[in-house]
């Protein structure tokens, strides 16, 4: 008879903690949903192991939404099949993790522009509007 | 256009967006264990406040605490804490040199006078009058108490400057003491490590930007990193429990990744991130490597015994090595997911009086 070789992995157990984070997120969005309080949730400081990570993101799913950010690295930002409830990740310029949240709000805080970039984005474009005043060209 | 001493006007100088900004104490606050509404606080607090004056003082000491900060994951987000503070004296860092570098630490006291945080890395020796080390003809002991007397706080970033390190190791030819022997009137935090981890020393800086001075253990030590032993977190821990120990560096149980402790790790009596953190860029750490934790960010761990000497037979003077850690490190065994979860509930706790409405309504 042949003897075969059959590759073995093995799983990292469960640790039930994919349970818990759920009720927490279903809890954090009945808040979002009734009175708009958003919430974060630092899933660095969970002690979840390799397959509740991966567990937790098959049972989220992806949703409509996804978002990139360029600031040095990159952040990626994407909506699960439940609206309101987004998985943002931060990496740095090296692609290593720094940072893995759950934010359940409308619009994650990063996406939106900040009033102070705002402000100063209205200052350039008075500027460059001004140039081109004064230089004749056409904007 | 914003206040440019404001550390907003700094920001858009530097074509530094909100955004990025926000990125930045994100990942500070998770290093940190903070909550994660703290990052929201830290970054538009940070963007209200001046650009920190801090004063770096270096005496008998390697550099490498500097070398480990400045290649806190270059060119990358963690060097940004570079902008937020200004180093207005920096002896190996500072392009100025002689009279004029002294005269940068003079004006620099005089402009911000009980204001600046005062950085020391090196041990302070205090023999025959302290000659064994100067600065531009000045002894350290007398520098550090020039420095100190006008400073907000002090940071002792390395092991020498917490707790003496090499330079106090037997027979202490220099008389060389830590910076807490010396400064008595002043908060001073304890950064220990033979260097200290990159992500420590810029952790704890954006926490004394935003926040102030972070909880600390009865060693003045950061609770945040230095909360848990090295052995809590690690992740041959199970190996301990087990009773499956290497009893050699070339054996099997050293080949199959086997618990460390017969062969000498500090482990158990060692408060650090590294099991967690790492080191080069979160590449590895010693037990990850195959090699014991040799304790360096304890206090005498020079003088502790062998490196490869089991702390179970005794490690010379024991010191501050209570035979108390031991049996906490083993009763600790219990879980260090239950660990670490009360862990961050107390630094939670902390810091649930900084809420996004203290630190002046919503980010709208």
């Amino acid at each position: 008879m042949k003897s075969i070789n059959l590759p073995i992995e093995i799983a990292e157990p469960s640790t039930g903690m994919v349970q818990a984070v759920l009720s927490e997120l279903m809890q954090h969005l009945q808040q979002l949903v009734e009175s708009g309080l958003t919430h974060v949730i630092d899933l660095s400081s969970l002690p979840m192991s390799g397959s509740d990570r991966t567990q937790l993101e098959t049972l989220l799913g992806n949703g409509e939404a996804q978002v990139i950010l360029t600031t040095i690295g990159e952040s990626r930002i994407i909506e699960t099949a439940y609206s309101g409830i987004w998985w943002v990740r931060h990496y740095n310029l090296e692609q290593q993790l720094l940072a893995e949240l759950i934010e359940i709000a409308q619009v994650p805080e990063i996406i939106k522009s900040h009033p102070a970039d705002i402000r100063q984005a209205l200052h350039r474009l008075k500027t460059t509007i001004e140039l081109s005043d004064q230089t004749g060209e056409q904007v | 256009m914003s206040d440019n001493n404001l550390l907003a006007g700094e920001l858009e100088r530097l074509g530094i967006t909100r955004r990025t900004f926000l990125k930045f104490c994100t990942s500070m606050a998770s290093a940190m264990a903070l909550s994660p509404a703290a990052a929201l606080a830290m970054a538009e607090k940070l963007a209200t406040v001046k650009r920190q004056s801090v004063i770096w003082l270096s005496f008998q000491e390697c550099t490498g605490c500097t070398e480990s900060i400045t290649r806190s994951h270059k060119p990358s987000l963690e060097s940004l804490i570079f902008d937020f503070i200004s180093l207005d004296y920096h002896h190996t860092l500072q392009a100025a040199s002689g009279d004029a570098a002294e005269l940068a630490r003079e004006q620099a006291m005089h402009e911000n006078q009980g204001k600046y945080i005062l950085i020391v890395d090196g041990s302070i020796p205090i023999k025959d009058g302290g000659v064994y080390s100067t600065i531009a003809g000045m002894t350290n002991l007398d520098m550090l108490q020039q420095v100190a007397k006008d400073a907000a706080a002090v940071v002792a970033v390395g092991s020498c400057a917490a707790f003496g390190g090499l330079p106090k190791a037997s027979p202490n030819p220099t008389g060389a003491v830590s910076v807490a022997d010396i400064v008595l009137d002043k908060p001073i935090i304890n950064i220990p490590g033979c260097p200290p981890i990159p992500v420590v020393m810029t952790g704890v800086l954006a926490h004394v930007l935003t926040f102030g001075i972070p909880e600390l253990d009865s060693m003045r030590r950061p609770k945040a990193f230095y909360g848990d032993s090295i052995h809590d977190r690690c992740y041959r821990r199970p190996y301990y429990d087990r009773g499956q120990f290497a009893k050699s560096f070339d054996d099997e149980g050293a080949r199959k990744g086997w618990c460390l402790y017969e062969l000498g790790c500090k482990g158990p009596v060692t408060h650090n991130a590294c099991a967690t953190v790492k080191w080069n860029n979160g590449t590895s750490f010693p037990i990850q490597s195959g090699h014991g934790c040799i304790g360096c960010s304890e206090p005498d761990f020079w003088d502790a015994g062998g490196f490869y000497k089991s702390i179970s037979t005794g490690i010379g003077e024991p010191g501050q090595w209570a035979a108390g850690a031991l049996a906490a490190g083993a009763a600790a065994g219990l879980g260090s997911a239950y660990l670490n979860k009360s862990k961050k509930a107390t630094v939670e706790k902390d810091h649930k009086a900084v809420t996004i409405e203290d630190m002046g309504g919503d980010h709208e």
